[in-house]
């Protein structure tokens, strides 16, 4: 079935210029001024590298790049393991209380960012846990996880259960059917989750803000803390690398998931 | 020797009953057919045997060996699934031998059964390709392959042939009894489709409700059904409902309205109500009354074409009456139908 094509009309095609105007605007013309030979970031004074070095030259930038790293690889691995066994059970068994349990789960992803964000720093206070990486890391995989549990049930409703049953009958054991059936099945989602965890995680500002503490400042925040002085053209810079970094990923994703559906 | 029995197997489901007392004996290199309406439990059965369900009650012996609390990967039973269930990510081959691969037999050996099963099926030289390339037809040619490649004591088959379109499910049948005569295996077939259980099994089972209503060779079950219900599932058939009235030597007399009094061969001593059961071709066509014999005068209402037959229904004095016919009468015309004593049959109501 082919979409409606509505491209011929003039305004639907005027409607989306626009569109991608003003979301791609802004961020084309951070990477632009990233690049810009002046102070500030109103005037074009010509091309140069210089405040890509003062970036990369910058310690406490450095720091929070590598913390931003950690903080992500860790929630990534944890969050990924732990939210594919919640989709898995969701998906497959029907216990007591599932109805409530579900929506419970799911929770973290309509609750506004700040009061999921207080919320975890009270916890954290009433725990007698410092503010520091790991109440971060452990915030970053409370929220990351609903998400994906999300993205494995809905490949998971893609699944012929008749393939595990299949293999078992084949002489497999559940565990053997698992992994050589339904895990090859589930990767896709799998890896599209591992990294939407990873993206969320190396650019969230709320949660983090209230969770971090000393020496645990991670990219977003110390960018933050950097622009309330001065915006300079190496906030730009850093906030292109960011961009970068997470476009990487997304385009890692997208490669994967082509790769393996042939 | 019986390659399978089944006794006194239970099971239910919340409020369905899938299976009711089940009593099932399958001989060795028999062709067994379940056959039934939708919902009716025969694929349950199936999962029981295959042990991808868990009988309440009851017993499932394969070969003399108790089955119930058998694991699944460990009954010498193998099953062919309504979907085909092939691995996705797989190549043919790879498919085939998975079940001798996860044992983990000799790479020398697996390759030799692979090569065995896909030529019994006729599928040399398509081993690397991927089931999403393959037809229906030969995607059912890969799953037949991967069960007998593990040279089951019994073959499950959840209706084999239903995802085939009309011409090839009649080829397909043909060969899968073939292979089942080449093999000896018993096969358990699963399926709705009457021809298919009549064309192919040694015998079956009909099911209603989770129960057996009748198990016999497809001759016996379609000229002798042993209920309505098995009668009328088998086939269009025409019922008139009536009572026994006497007896005279080896036939009962019976009365059914509209039809008159008639002498039906039936042993058994009968009384009470009857259904006659009169099968649509065993009903000829004449233009003038017969001198003698079982008849019945009618107008022609309607006639269906179907090919290689005519199926026509008229109205008579015992209701409507449903007959093939190699030509069709023209509508409205009044025919006389007649018939020989021996094809009807008598279903005497349980009281």
């Amino acid at each position: 079935m082919s979409a409606v094509d509505y491209g011929r009309r003039g305004w639907v095609r005027l409607m989306l210029v626009a569109g991608f105007i003003f979301l791609y605007f802004p961020i084309l013309s951070l990477i632009v001024f990233s690049f810009n030979d002046s102070k500030r970031n109103v005037t074009w004074r010509g091309f140069t590298l210089a405040y890509y070095e003062k970036a990369l030259a910058n310690e406490s930038l450095h720091q929070a790049l590598s913390n931003s790293l950690l903080i992500a690889g860790w929630t990534t691995v944890v969050a990924t393991v732990i939210g594919t066994m919640l989709g898995l059970s969701l998906q497959r068994y029907r216990f007591r209380g599932k109805g409530v349990f579900e929506s419970w789960v799911h929770l973290p992803i309509v609750v506004p960012e700040v009061c999921f964000g207080v919320a975890l720093m009270v916890f954290f206070a009433a725990i007698r846990l410092p503010l520091g990486l790991t109440t971060v890391i452990l915030s970053h995989i409370a929220f990351s996880i609903p998400f994906v549990a999300v993205v494995i049930r809905a490949r998971m409703a893609s699944f012929d259960p008749a393939l595990e049953e299949a293999a078992h009958d084949l002489g497999a054991s559940r565990w053997q059917s698992f992994r050589h059936v339904t895990l090859p099945h589930l990767m896709v989602g799998i890896v599209a989750s591992a990294l939407l965890v990873a993206t969320l995680s190396l650019d969230d500002f709320v949660i983090t803000f209230f969770t971090s503490g000393p020496g645990a400042t991670t990219l977003p925040l110390k960018i933050y803390s950097m622009a309330r002085f001065s915006v300079t053209p190496e906030i730009n810079a850093a906030s292109t690398v960011l961009m970068a970094l997470t476009v990487m990923l997304v385009l890692g994703a997208v490669a994967i998931q082509t790769r393996w559906r042939r | 020797m019986s390659s399978l029995t089944v006794r006194h197997v239970s099971k239910r489901f919340g409020n369905t009953r899938a299976a009711v007392d089940v009593n099932l004996t399958v001989a060795e290199g028999e062709l067994f057919a379940l056959l039934g309406p939708s919902a009716c439990g025969k694929t349950t059965l199936l999962r029981l045997i295959a042990g991808l369900e868990e009988p309440d009650s009851g017993s499932i012996l394969v070969g003399g060996a108790e089955m119930v609390g058998v694991a699944v990967n460990e009954r010498p039973i193998n099953m062919v699934f309504q979907s085909y269930a092939l691995f996705p990510y797989m190549s043919v081959a790879d498919n085939v031998s998975y079940g001798l691969r996860v044992l983990g037999m000799a790479r020398n050996e697996v390759a030799a059964r692979v090569a065995e099963a896909l030529s019994l099926v006729r599928l040399g030289g398509l081993e690397y390709r991927r089931p999403d390339t393959l037809s229906g037809g030969q995607r059912q040619r890969v799953a037949l392959a991967r069960a007998l490649v593990k040279r089951p004591k019994v073959l499950l088959l959840d209706e084999p042939l239903s995802a085939l379109d009309a011409k090839l499910r009649d080829e397909m049948g043909q060969e899968l009894v073939r292979l089942q005569k080449t093999l000896g295996i018993a096969f358990v077939l699963v399926t709705h489709d009457q021809d298919e259980a009549l064309s192919m099994a040694d015998r079956v089972a009909v099911m209603d409700h989770g129960r057996i209503c009748q198990v016999a060779p497809p001759r016996e079950l379609y000229e002798r059904p042993a209920s309505r219900f098995v009668a009328a599932f088998l086939g269009t058939t025409n019922m008139f409902e009536g009572q026994i009235v006497g007896r005279e030597g080896d036939a009962v007399m019976i009365e059914v309205a509209g039809l008159g009094c008639l002498a039906v061969p039936h042993a058994g001593d009968a009384s009470g109500r009857i259904t006659l059961v009169l099968r649509p071709e065993k009903l000829l066509l004449a233009d003038a009354a017969p001198a003698s014999g079982p008849r019945l005068q009618g107008q022609v209402r309607e006639t269906n074409y179907r090919g290689d037959h005519t199926r026509v229904t008229l109205n008579t004095a015992a209701g409507p009456v449903v007959m093939t016919a190699a030509t069709a009468p023209a509508i409205g015309e009044t025919v006389w139908l007649c018939w020989d004593a021996a094809d009807m049959r008598l279903l005497v109501e349980e009281t």
